[in-house]
């Protein structure tokens, strides 16, 4: 397979903004190497078991946010202003709203650490009714390592709790 | 003379996983310490303290490393999961190479960066309170006893902010501060 180059022109910011007008710190960060990468794909397997489905390369290019607030152009917030953006006053300034379980396919899924703080963010991809209870797949990007659709409970945010959340109405 | 990689393969593999699966400097933090205490080094540390000049070395050589890079690459994750462990010993040193992390301004070097500001601020935070506790208690105007407060260095700088930020960025910064 050839290899994309999904990241041409690193090291400079975007001017983004939420939809209330806001303007959203960001950065292209240079991609991470051959080496680094390989090193986590082989702990992917081993941890994971293989039991997840890459969808895009490793990169450094965007993160979980970029992904899911910016279209894969940028890192939402830049790594060396990590407390410039808050990932809650951004889901209010682009008018979201906490939903209770069951989600729907393309809500927005926040994982959040035992102390509130948001470590990643991903969007329901697919429900499988699995007997009584749902099996929901997000499809995230796992920082620069590359995006993959996984179940929501089989990933590096394990250590998380789960919530959904949908545009208000 | 140098050292060579201080963790074994599997350590370091579990290092790339967890570090570079992060999109937070609170989670990068935290998986840095988590790293570290489950290593053999942590042990080896405690058991043998003159390691500690050693692995200082390895840092500076790492950092040296990274500088001459342009992408994040393994020196850092060795880096990253190595500097919790120097952050709890008493080496001036150590604050010293903490400060010059801290302070160099480059993509590739920007997560170590963010790691090495926050452990020094913790080990700060800890070096106000054991001083805190030794101070006599008679005589001495209150005001003595007030805390270093480092929450100005950590708030939101540019464009979305809360009052619920700088809260959650206060706890995040001082875990052992006393409110």
């Amino acid at each position: 397979m050839k290899e994309r180059k999904v990241n041409r022109n690193p090291n400079r910011s975007l001017e983004v903004q939420a939809y209330n007008g806001q303007d959203i710190p960001n950065h292209i960060d240079p991609d991470p190497t051959a080496g680094a990468i390989g090193l986590a794909e082989t702990a992917n397997e081993r941890l994971l078991r293989a039991s997840v489905n890459r969808l895009g390369p490793a990169t450094g290019r965007y993160n979980c946010h970029g992904l899911v607030f910016a279209s894969r152009r940028t890192n939402i917030p830049p790594s060396s202003l990590p407390d410039s953006v808050d990932i809650n006053d951004l889901l209010e300034a682009d008018e979201f709203e906490r939903v209770n379980p069951p989600p729907q396919v393309g809500d927005i899924i926040i994982y959040r650490s035992q102390r509130g703080a948001v470590d990643h963010s991903g969007i329901v991809s697919r429900i499988e009714p699995v007997g009584q209870q749902p099996t929901v797949f997000v499809w995230s990007m796992w920082g620069g390592l590359g995006e993959f659709e996984h179940k929501e409970d089989l990933s590096p945010y394990t250590d998380c709790t789960r919530e959904y959340w949908r545009l208000k109405r | 003379m140098n050292l060579g990689p201080l963790f074994s393969k599997e350590e370091l593999e579990d290092a790339a996983f967890y570090l570079l699966t992060c999109s937070s400097a609170e989670r990068y933090a935290r998986m840095a310490k988590d790293l570290a205490v489950r290593s053999k080094l942590s042990s080896d540390l405690k058991t043998n303290p003159d390691l500690t000049k050693g692995a200082l070395r390895r840092a500076r050589d790492l950092w040296k490393e990274i500088l001459s890079n342009k992408q994040r690459d393994i020196p850092e994750l060795e880096l990253a999961v190595l500097l919790p462990l120097l952050a709890q010993t008493a080496s001036s040193e150590v604050d010293d190479l903490l400060l010059a992390l801290g302070l160099v301004d480059r993509p590739n070097a920007a997560w170590i960066g963010v790691l090495a500001r926050r452990l020094r601020i913790e080990r700060a935070s800890n070096l106000d309170l054991a001083q805190s506790f030794r101070m006599p208690t008679k005589g001495i105007p209150n005001h003595s006893f007030a805390r270093s407060n480092y929450a100005f260095l950590i708030r939101p700088t540019l464009g979305i902010n809360s009052p619920r930020t700088k809260a959650s960025q206060k706890d995040e910064a001082f875990p052992l501060a006393v409110a």
